[in-house]
């Protein structure tokens, strides 16, 4: 007796045919056309800076620029790649980068934006928006005249770094992913998603600092009597280092972790987990959070 | 020989491997298809959605293999035949 076939019976090899297709399809252009690495054995390398990394077949240009002008405002945006910002003697602005695309024709489809606008000087890197829009990294290293009183650095996937800034500069540095190490700053304000925050603050009138997934490690040198602290971390201790006159309205909480205060505190509350008090006169707010992870307040 | 109630129940399960694949199937081309658009509407290069196609399609066809291709028994079947004959020799 011949049986008659059902839907399931017709559909299902044809789905099964489909996947397979499909399946083969995904493995030839992730392996073939567009693969990770094309034939040779991948090899990563890193620039002299270190830790950014290149394919072989990756393409990456050198330029140098040098932008005239007096400017009191830096600001600086990228996707993929260092932003490393340092302060010089010179009274003008340098831009170095290095840009890296997957072939030399991705490198020539984005570009680097200098664009001085008044007292602002703005940098960003800018991609066109087409179908197979190319995809490129950059990496800044930038020296800046003592001129510039305010630095906006914000990054996707990269860390910032600021070194041999003078004083009084204040700064807003945000990255999804990287660290972030400024040596000194007055007012400022850092966020990072994943990755650690480290920082010296100098007669700041605010500090902002927020890590969801990385530590805090801070010195701070003296702080504005009219200014605020607050610093949070979802998952990393927080380890602060305050000069002695320190005068502050102490709040510092952890989930899940110690804390540890060297300033001669008049408590208010005190947990194993909590410590609220008055360090001084207590003018300045100083709240610190963390859910998992000590805190530490030294001198 | 297999009873009446074991070929019915051997039936049942053939039935519903044969529809859990096709309604994993399915689901496969809604997800795939999501991640395609999400993939050309945001970035219209590299082609990422193609990884979870991959990995997920060896998987679905894993399963159109156990469900169409080979439908379980045969080898057991056989194997225990030859057990059987082994100790039916030895006694």
């Amino acid at each position: 007796m011949r049986t008659r076939r059902t839907w399931v019976d017709i559909l299902g090899p044809v789905f099964g045919i489909l996947a397979a297709a499909l399946t083969v399809y995904a493995l030839v252009y992730l392996l073939w056309i567009e693969p990770f690495y094309r034939g040779e054995s991948y090899r990563a390398f890193s620039n002299e800076r270190g830790g950014f990394f290149l394919g072989a077949d990756w393409e990456s240009r050198e330029v140098t620029e040098t932008v005239e002008g007096t400017f009191s405002k830096l600001e600086i945006k990228n996707i993929a790649g260092p932003i490393i910002v340092e302060g010089w003697s010179q009274d003008f602005v340098q831009v170095h980068y290095i840009k890296q695309a997957r072939s030399s024709k991705y490198l020539e489809d984005f570009e680097i934006e200098i664009e001085p606008r008044g007292n602002l000087l703005s940098i960003r890197p800018l991609y066109r928006k087409i179908p197979g829009s190319p995809f490129g990294s950059v990496s800044f290293d930038l020296k800046i005249p003592s001129s510039v009183e305010e630095i906006r650095a914000n990054n996707i996937s990269g860390r910032i770094e600021l070194a041999d800034i003078g004083s009084g500069v204040d700064q807003v540095l945000e990255t999804v992913s990287g660290r972030i190490e400024t040596e000194r700053s007055a007012s400022l304000r850092a966020k990072s998603i994943s990755g650690s925050i480290e920082f010296v603050s100098e007669g700041g009138r605010k500090l902002d600092i927020s890590s969801t997934s990385g530590r805090v490690q801070g010195q701070i040198l003296s702080l504005d009597p009219s200014g605020s602290v607050e610093i949070g971390t979802i998952s990393g201790g927080v380890d602060l280092e305050a000069f002695s006159g320190l005068d502050a309205a102490l709040k510092l909480q952890s989930v899940s972790g110690s804390i540890s205060c060297d300033f001669p505190v008049q408590i208010m509350e005190q947990k194993r987990n909590k410590l609220e008090g008055i360090i001084g006169n207590g003018s300045v707010p100083f709240e610190v959070r963390t859910v998992s992870g000590a805190i530490t307040l030294s001198q | 020989m297999a009873t009446k109630e074991e070929k019915i129940e051997r039936a049942r399960k053939i039935a519903m491997k044969k529809m859990d694949f096709i309604r994993h199937f399915l689901i496969y081309v809604v997800v795939m298809v999501v991640l395609a658009i999400i993939n050309n509407t945001t970035w219209a290069g590299y082609q990422w959605w193609l990884w979870p196609a991959l990995g997920w399609g060896i998987g679905i066809v894993a399963h159109f293999l156990s469900a169409f291709i080979y439908q379980g028994g045969s080898l057991e079947k056989r194997l225990v035949q030859r057990e059987l004959e082994k100790m039916q020799d030895e006694d």
